[in-house]
């Protein structure tokens, strides 16, 4: 079997898993290129229904061309959007004594409160019982630790030190009030083969990726921390170029896993995807 | 080179601190695989902790891992050559680790033994290489590591790699490649070693590329595991994954259990979404959406075949079972037994005999009990019948997991018993 073919025949399978065995079921969306093969995976495993809500977390920093391809996939692909904010958090109201934001605040702290705790508002106001993520191994060190299914308790914290055996495709649910199981279907995939299947099945995508005037998006994120690189890939086939050649990661231009040292780490073990 | 053949994965095993990290670390170091910022990081790392450049910490990213040099959980890290693509699997040689070294053994296709030559084959290395050949991963490369504590003598090196054969000898496994090193100078990694012009074999590296990938189940008997069925109209999606062999159009399929008459029936269509043409037939290794020609009773557990090479079904079976719970294995606790998309309640009956780590021997006969870490061949009675093929005939329906309350508690492998006979 191909490469593309085998990665994509996992991923679904690991999809119909979770629609299984998962009743409350939602998927992240950031509209980024991962999230975009997520989706069209999604068509694929179901045979061209999206099963599951889709789940943005807007933390007000998004992209204006981000926000318009929202609007323009939801109507193509019709699923069930939910968009959530921490609004609390962003007006300063509530449990926040100041209005969170990159303006006044370091990256991991916006980072953690208007990502990972937007995330946990929404899970409970739905409660939602799985999450599937598109997280892949290449993209941080620390991701390369990652489950394909993996538990999170009710105060999303990551138990890196005693993470469940995975074999053959066998996978259990732990169940525990207020905790939620990710789904992490593209653990496998690398940076390059999310671009060559892009390519292969032409799949919708924002237009930052690609270069204009040297520059491009390698990785979107929050617009105040999100950095281009100089490119000159404008198609497809010349990003494979480039990444083929770059000795840069590809989460080089985002702020906050750089703030210091293990900051992924410290990150994700509070939740962060 | 070509990126359209899929990855051969790779595990590096053997005992705590003889320098697995290390190794796939040098080898990501010495062929430029890391990027500027990894570099940076481990640099970063490096000195946070007190050391000029310490190369396991490009795999043990934790700070808990970096504090302590040790590995807790599997690393899986994409690596290209010339030749082909990997990925590299750093597992941890900590036996309170074991569960996450099964885990990525579990995907392996290949592996590195690292045997330090100053402490020679340690407790962990046996129970990693009883597990290797568990699995039926029979690709093995041995790196004999450190060797710059001792000089770099040729006479310790080969004293070791003798030890070594006979450990694989005794456990009638394949003579190995056997390699030394000196990891974290990166002596017989990515290029031969000045230090030892004695040795004149590959290098860690050229090994790797002279792996050859496991051959594909296409030509197998078909398995095809059903997951789950989608409402569609007058006909309903059957969908699973082939796990051994290929169907295709109008091809009759045999449903199990029972594999009755009432359970046949043939292939209508297979389904694509976004497929320009609908495929006409499906190999192993796909996860597909099938139609059926007539509505019979289909459910998630079923396993189809085709009419000419039948699965087995039975109530009771032999299991060469590992166990991973913290709490023994107890006769006649109720547990569920997995297969595929299978998972019937049963219980075991009786522990036959126990095996030691050490020798791959018996030790006891009938024990009452299996404790963490111990495998043992058993008998398992399972509430309704169970689909099955033996392990050394189709590897991908012959391997079980075990399940409770805690989660996967056990894995292993349907072996055939003595007297046991195909029908
Ligand atoms: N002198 C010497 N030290 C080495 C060599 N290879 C590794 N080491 C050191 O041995 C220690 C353990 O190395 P690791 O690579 O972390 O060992 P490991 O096998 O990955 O350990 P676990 O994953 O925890 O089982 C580190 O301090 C390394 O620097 C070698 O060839 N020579």
């Amino acid at each position: 079997m191909k490469h593309l073919d085998l990665l994509e025949s996992k991923s679904i399978y690991l999809l119909r898993e979770a629609y299984h065995l998962l009743p409350r079921l939602c998927m992240l969306w950031s509209m980024g290129k991962d999230s975009n093969v997520l989706l069209w995976l999604t068509k694929k495993a179901f045979v061209g229904r999206i099963p599951y809500p889709v789940l943005h977390i807007d933390t007000t920093y998004e992209f204006p061309e981000m926000l318009e391809f929202r609007t323009w996939a939801q109507g193509y692909y019709g699923f069930e959007l939910i968009i959530k904010i921490n609004e609390e958090a962003r007006a300063g109201r509530g449990a926040y004594a100041s209005s969170i934001g990159y303006e006044t605040h370091d990256p991991v702290t916006v980072t953690h409160e208007l990502k990972t705790v937007a995330l946990q508002q929404c899970m409970q106001e739905r409660s939602f019982d799985g999450l599937i993520t598109g997280i892949r191994r290449d993209e941080d060190s620390t991701r390369a630790k990652e489950r394909y299914f993996s538990p999170r308790d009710v105060h999303f914290k990551w138990d890196y030190k005693d993470q469940p055996p995975e074999l053959w495709n066998h996978f259990s649910i732990k169940k525990w009030p207020g905790g939620h199981t990710r789904i992490q279907p593209l653990l496998d995939w690398t940076e390059l083969d999310i671009w060559r299947y892009i390519e292969h099945e032409n799949i919708p995508i924002p237009q930052m990726y690609f270069a204009r005037n040297g520059k491009r998006y390698r990785s979107l994120g929050c617009s105040p921390i999100t950095k281009t690189i100089e490119s000159h890939a404008s198609t497809i086939p010349e990003i494979i170029e480039e990444l083929l050649c770059t000795r840069h990661s590809e989460r080089a231009g985002r702020a906050q896993d750089h703030h210091e040292r293990n900051a992924m780490q410290k990150l994700r073990a509070r939740g962060f995807l | 080179m070509s990126h359209s053949s899929p990855p051969l994965r790779i595990i590096t095993v053997g005992h705590v601190d003889h320098g697995k990290s290390t190794l796939l670390g040098r080898l990501l170091y010495d062929t430029q695989s890391l990027s500027h910022e990894q570099l940076v990081s481990l640099h970063a790392a490096s000195a946070a902790e007190g050391k000029e450049l310490e190369l396991a910490f490009v795999l043990d990213a934790f700070l808990e891992e970096q504090a302590e040099n040790i590995t807790m959980d599997i690393t899986q890290i994409p690596f290209r050559t010339a030749e082909r693509h990997y990925v590299m699997m750093d597992a941890p040689g900590h036996k309170e680790f074991l569960k996450n070294m099964l885990t990525g053994a579990s995907s392996a296709e290949a592996a590195i033994l690292l045997v330090s030559i100053v402490d020679g084959l340690q407790e962990q290395t046996r129970r990693h290489l009883q597990l290797l050949s568990l699995l039926g991963i029979n690709q093995v490369i041995v790196v004999i590591n450190k060797l710059d504590l001792i000089d770099f003598s040729q006479e310790a090196f080969e004293q070791a790699s003798h030890l070594t054969q006979q450990l694989f000898e005794e456990w009638s496994l394949p003579v190995p490649q056997i390699i030394p090193t000196a990891a974290s100078l990166g002596e017989n990694i990515a290029s031969l070693s000045s230090q030892m012009p004695w040795y004149q074999g590959q290098t860690v590296l050229q090994s790797l590329d002279a792996l050859t990938p496991r051959i594909s189940l296409k030509t197998a008997p078909l398995r095809f595991v059903i997951q789950d069925i989608y409402p569609s109209g007058k006909f309903p999606l059957v969908v699973g994954h082939v796990e051994s062999g290929s169907l295709s159009l109008s091809e009759e399929l045999v449903f199990w259990p029972q594999g009755s008459q009432q359970r046949r029936t043939s292939v209508r269509s297979i389904e694509e979404w976004g497929a320009s043409s609908s495929p006409q037939c499906a190999f192993a290794g796909e996860s597909i959406a099938i139609t059926l020609e007539d509505s019979i009773f289909v459910q998630r557990g079923d396993i189809a075949s085709n009419p000419q090479e039948l699965p087995l079904q039975r109530n009771d079976l032999s299991i060469r079972l590992f166990w991973l719970e913290a709490m023994p294995l107890l006769m006649d606790q109720e547990m569920f037994l997995q297969l595929g998309t299978q998972r019937i309640p049963g219980r075991v009956t009786c522990i036959e005999n126990r095996l030691d780590p050490n020798t791959m021997t018996l030790i006891v006969r009938s024990p009452r009990s299996l404790h963490q870490h111990e495998v043992a061949d058993v008998r398992f009675h399972v509430c309704q019948p169970l689909v099955f093929d033996y392990y050394e005939e189709l590897p991908a329906t012959g391997r079980v997991t075990i399940t409770n309350e805690k989660g996967l508690v056990g894995a292993g492998i349907i072996i055939r018993q003595k007297n046991e006979s195909r029908s």
